[in-house]
């Protein structure tokens, strides 16, 4: 056997139920962190019900889906199982699920004994992760989305190292070092949330949307923002100025280059067809350009002192903008694909092929349920905005308009699932039919 | 010493280019076109899906000693996409587009997460495998 063919098991995929849950549960977490904001109405960034609300969208939805998909795309784009996806996989879901809500309800109303709870099992499951995401993303270096992919794991153990420290001030156990929180943040979008998607697109992209290939220098930018946030807290932790403005430079100008590269492969799609999902990453790079000049400009202090609610706006359109967009954008194609290909693979494997027809994907998901509730996603999104400058009555309308943003999301994957679920009946009855139990 | 990735990628993109004529020719309702399009797409698909079950797996298989494994779920696949292909055939004759579209997007993302597995582990690992042989494989698969 030549080497590395050990690696080469297409059929070692994890089963369809291990992305599957993630993808499912998580718009539902983030529908609690609308609701959390609407109940709450907090005021300021550091305001209790907005760290909650936050979490509840970044560690419910955002990483649960994108830890989901790690088990998934890694096999399919490199070749490269992470190991004890099956056993492991649901574990560190669960924990991840529970670990945001605990988290996030812990935050908010200051619970700490909640607050306690959730840190240990989110620092269990994270843990766990990281460790297979390691393992399996080190095994797949040779592959450009696999590097990305590493890379995206190793600013998670940052992230989640810098948010245990914070969440034990929160709980009380350790002061809190409310100076760590920008480095935590950025470390979480920049590093973690787009590394990843970075990784996944240099497939994704040109793949299904029929575009040129990436050019080979936007391959390294994963590998050039990740640098230059280490510089920028290298530079911050030394009290450096000018090293962190030079590092953060760099985060700034990578990814805006990626954000624009990406739109420029779009505006070359050789598939004419209107799509959501096509219109969800014009969306999401367009606003991670603006988040990446408007860093950028701030740094070199031309607009500079805008205070409190101009971070919040741009935190705003990295978090809702860029990353929670691009990931709505990818369920309305991963959900109903594996419903798909889970069924369509029972109707091989009994010989049924032809004799049993399954729905295709777009009457699994039909198109128009999808844009509905992409439109409302881009309500929301402007919402939101409005609320991180303008504050006051704007917060809790923005809670709403998160919660029923993330509910009909959730809504039309369950749909998706439900008629997947009601032709994989026809399929059990076909099978019955031809292997009829012992007896009748 | 990529001559089988080389090509066979090259023909994957070019087959996409195809699809992506057929499914816009469906969608602006220009049926002949389609028609044509969709003929000239489905010919090279099949033919690319030939060239692999007929020469590349086998010498797969022989080479690496995997028979039950990755070219399983590789025919696997080719099958599922004959079956679109063909639905997507009656489609067209019904001029049913929202049936042959429904298809056409279920196709392309069984295809690319194909392709993907192919590009990225399945044909460098030929190369590598079949060494100094590669041209006369290749050789082969372009005959058909």
């Amino acid at each position: 056997m030549i080497p590395g063919a050990d690696r080469l098991r297409f059929d070692r995929m994890p089963p369809v139920r291990v992305p599957m849950r993630a993808f499912l549960a998580a718009p539902f977490l983030g529908a609690a962190g609308g609701v959390l904001l609407a109940g709450t109405g907090p005021t300021g960034r550091f305001a209790a019900g907005l760290i909650g609300a936050l979490h509840l969208v970044t560690l419910g939805f955002l990483t649960l889906v994108m830890v989901g998909a790690f088990f998934q795309v890694l096999p399919v784009v490199t070749g490269v199982p992470v190991p004890g996806a099956r056993v492991l996989g649901p574990a560190i879901e669960t924990g991840v699920g529970l670990g945001a809500l605990a988290v996030g309800f812990g935050l908010a109303m200051g619970a700490r004994s909640l607050l306690g709870v959730g840190v240990v099992v989110l620092a269990v499951a994270v843990a766990g992760f990281s460790v297979v995401g390691l393992v399996a993303t080190w095994r797949a270096r040779r592959n450009p989305t696999g590097r990305a992919m590493g890379l995206a794991v190793a600013s998670l153990v940052v992230v989640a190292a810098l948010g245990l420290l914070l969440l034990a001030g929160h709980a009380g156990w350790v002061p809190l070092r409310r100076d760590l929180t920008d480095v935590h943040l950025a470390w979480a979008l920049a590093g973690w949330v787009a590394s990843l998607v970075m990784g996944v697109s240099f497939q994704v992209i040109p793949m299904f949307q029929v575009t040129p290939a990436y050019p080979r220098w936007a391959e390294v930018l994963p590998l050039v923002v990740v640098g230059g946030l280490v510089v920028w807290t290298a530079g911050r932790t030394a009290g450096t100025s000018g090293i962190a403005v030079v590092g953060g430079g760099v985060v700034a100008v990578g990814l805006t280059a990626y954000a624009v590269a990406t739109l420029v492969l779009l505006a070359r799609r050789r598939r004419k067809l209107a799509d959501v999902t096509t219109d969800a990453w014009r969306v999401s790079m367009a606003s991670l350009a603006a988040v990446g000049i408007v860093g950028l400009l701030a740094l070199g202090g031309l607009d500079g002192h805008g205070g409190e609610r101009a971070t919040l706006g741009l935190g705003v359109v990295a978090v809702f903008g860029f990353a929670v967009t691009v990931v709505e954008g990818m369920l309305y194609k991963i959900v109903p694909f594996l419903s798909w290909l889970h069924l369509q693979n029972l109707v091989t494997e009994h010989g049924l092929a032809g004799r049993v027809r399954i729905r295709n994907l777009r009457r699994l998901l039909p198109a128009g349920g999808a844009r509905r509730q992409f439109r409302v996603h881009l309500l929301a999104l402007g919402i939101v905005l409005v609320a991180a400058v303008a504050g006051g009555p704007w917060v809790r309308f923005a809670g709403v308009a998160l919660a029923v943003d993330f509910a009909l999301l959730g809504w039309e994957l369950a749909a998706a699932v439900r008629r997947a679920a009601e032709d994989r009946a026809v399929v059990a009855a076909a099978v019955a039919g031809i292997n009829p139990p012992p007896g009748s | 010493m990529a001559e089988i990735a080389d090509f066979m990628t090259a023909e994957h993109r070019r087959c996409d280019e195809l699809f992506a004529e057929a499914e816009a020719a469906v969608a602006a309702a220009d049926w002949e076109a389609a028609e044509e399009r969709f003929e000239e797409f489905a010919d090279l698909t099949l033919r690319h899906l030939e060239r692999e079950e007929r020469v590349l797996f086998p010498e797969f298989e022989a080479r690496t000693g995997m028979s039950d494994g990755p070219t399983v779920v590789m025919r696997r696949e080719h099958d599922q996409m004959r079956a679109l292909l063909a639905s997507m055939r009656e489609a067209l004759a019904r001029r049913d587009d929202d049936g042959f579209l429904g298809d056409a997007e279920t196709f392309m993302i069984l295809t690319q997460q194909h392709d993907m597995k192919e590009e990225q582990v399945l044909y460098p690992m030929s190369d590598e495998a079949l060494g100094a042989e590669a041209p006369t494989v290749l050789g082969r698969m372009r005959e058909l």
